[in-house]
This record gives structure tokens, sequence and C-alpha cells, in this order.
């Protein structure tokens, strides 16, 4: 009953946070973006990485691949037939695993908390 | 008449209309140029989100709330339009 | 007066972002960093340019309307990115020569229709790994 109860007082917080988070990262994805477009040089690793999921629901799924497409350097690509592996194009790839934890980390757990 | 008193907004607007119509230019030039069919696709795609714009800014110079519809239905198009060309490409070479 | 500044602020904010999607699809070298631009800068400029809109007339009816445009926006824009890349990706588009990793490579099996995900030959994954580390060192 508190359980319930807790989970209808909360969830509008979590799910306001997780939409200005989500605009917090367009905005520095465009700066990026523009920043590397208007300089001559062409400063960027584009790349093709796979991470692997641990959200199930395909809501969830949607969610996270439109995040990543919008934001910084990263779009989404594919995923795999059994829904287990992201891939994802990423434009930075100074440190590998660093970006496939910040997205583990950062966007599938903040996913993860509103869509279960 | 649209420049008979030109306030800020107004400026802004026709500003805005200026860079647009150059973005437009820069993505027909990849429209018509582009070396494979996806290049082309991501242009058109490009162009619409452009015309949205457009829409927006015209719709703030007439103050005519009615324009904004067209944006409503324009993003639609665009979407089924993207996603038919994909399909297509999908069914037509794979 | 305040809300005048608002609005011409996010009209040309926004025609700006747009005019730098533009440009970065004709700059950019290859298909997929050319989406990178397009998606991003373009929507992102469209959506600032509605919300002027909303911002100028102020009306609760526009409001909504306009927040319906940019959520729809936000649903599509990544579904029709995510469709052109795939179907560019399987017609074989060439990847930038400066790509620094391409882990798809191998993972469609068009035989039978599936994407894998390689995740139960770990050994092989592992071994792609390091030899893209090496890759890297020797970009470095």
């Amino acid at each position: 009953m508190i359980n319930i109860f807790r989970k209808i007082l909360i969830k509008p917080f979590v799910i306001a946070w997780f939409v200005l988070f989500y605009l917090k990262e367009l905005f520095l994805a465009n700066m990026r973006v523009a920043h590397d477009v208007l300089t001559p040089r062409h400063r960027m690793k584009p790349g093709i990485i796979a991470i692997p999921l641990d959200i199930k629901s395909d809501l969830g799924i949607l969610a996270l691949t439109n995040l990543i497409t919008m934001t910084p350097g990263t779009l989404s690509l594919d995923v795999s037939t059994d829904g287990s592996v992201l891939y994802i194009h990423a434009m930075y790839i100074d440190d590998l695993d660093g970006l496939r934890r910040e997205i583990k980390e950062g966007f599938e757990k903040k996913v993860m908390e509103v869509f279960g | 008449m649209i420049l008979q008193e030109l306030t800020l907004i107004k400026g802004a607007v026709l500003f805005a209309f200026f860079i647009l119509i150059i973005s437009l230019f820069l993505a027909f030039f990849r429209l018509a140029r582009g070396p494979v069919l996806p290049d082309r696709i991501v242009a058109l795609d490009l162009i619409v989100s452009l015309a949205v714009g457009l829409i927006a800014g015209y719709t703030i110079l007439t103050k005519q709330s009615v324009f904004l519809d067209t944006a409503v239905v324009l993003t639609m198009i665009a979407f089924l339009g993207t996603v038919a060309f994909a399909r297509y490409l999908e069914r037509r070479w794979l | 007066m305040i809300r005048e500044w608002i609005c011409a602020i996010l009209l040309v904010s926004g025609a700006l972002f747009m005019f730098v999607g533009a440009l970065g699809v004709v700059r950019l070298p290859d298909l997929f960093t050319r989406m990178h631009a397009a998606t991003k800068s373009a929507s992102f400029g469209s959506v600032l340019m509605l919300c002027a809109v909303a911002v100028y007339f102020g009306e609760v009816w526009i409001i909504f309307e306009t927040l319906l445009v940019i959520f729809f926006i936000f649903l599509t824009t990544p579904v029709g990115t995510h469709m052109i890349g795939r179907v560019g990706y399987l017609l074989g588009t060439p990847l930038w020569q400066g790509t620094v990793i391409n882990e798809l490579q191998g993972r469609y099996n068009m035989r039978k229709r599936v994407l894998e995900s390689g995740l139960h030959d770990s050994a092989t994954q592992t071994g792609n790994e390091n030899k893209m580390d090496n890759h890297l060192n020797e970009i470095k």
C-alpha cells in the first residue's frame, strides 16, 4: 500500500527529472556537433560500436534509442534481432570503454528508472 | 507591405528566413549531388525540417495561427516519406 | 517587450542551428556523420522555432499544438534516422576512411535475415576488441 502510494507520488518527479536531463543532453549535443561542423578540420573519430542491453521492454528500448540519437555524437543504428545488443554510431571515440560505460550507467539506468 | 514598420519580431523573422533559404540551397546541393540514395533521403528530411522552420516564421509574420496546422501535417508526411523510402530501398535491393 | 526579445532570440538561434545542420550535411564526409548533423541540429532548430511561435502567441491552444508538433518530432526523427542508417549500412555505403572501429561488421546474417548479437561467441568479441585497441593506439 505504502509502496504504491510512494510510486504514484515519486514517479512524476522521476519523469520530470528525466525530461530535464534529456533537454540538457540535447543542448550539449548540438553544441558539440556545431563546433565540429564549423571548425575547418575534422577532429572526429567516428565508428560503430555494440552495446549490450539490460532493458527488456520494447518501450524502454525505444526511449533509450531516442535518447541516444538525440545526444552528443551518438546515433542508434540497429538493435539485434533478439533485442540484446544495440549498435550505435558514435562520432567521438576517444575512449571506447568510457563511452560504453557512460551509455550503460548514464542513459540506460535513467531509462530503466522511468520505464522499468 | 510587410516591411512598412520594421519591428523587432519582423526583423528577426526576416533574418531567420534569410538563413533558412541559404540552408535550403545547401540541402538542395546535397540532394542533387549525394553519392548514394540514403544521402538524398537525409537531404529530403532536412528540407522538410527547414520547411517547418519557414512555416513557424511565416506564422509569426502574418499572425495567423492557422498555418501551424500545416506544420503538424508536414512533420507527419516527412516521417511517412522517410519510412517509405527506407522500406522501398530495403525491398528493392535486399 | 521581454516576450518579443525571447521570441526573436529563439527564432534566430533556431535558424542558426538549422544552418549548422545544413552545412554539416554538405561538409561532413560520410552518410552516418551527415545523419548526425541532419537529425540533431535540424530537429533542434525546428523545435526552437516552434517554441518561438508558442511564446509569441501565448494562447493555451497554440501552446498545446506546438507541444504536439515538438513531441511528434522527437518521437519520429530517431525512428527515421534508425531506418535510413540501417538501410544505408545494408546497402554497403562506404564509411569514412577515418572511421576507428566497426563492430557491426559481419553481424548481419542475410541468409537468415537476422542481426546477430555476437554475445554467444565471446572469444571472437574480445578478439575484436583487442584488435580495435591496437588500432586506436596506432592512430594515437
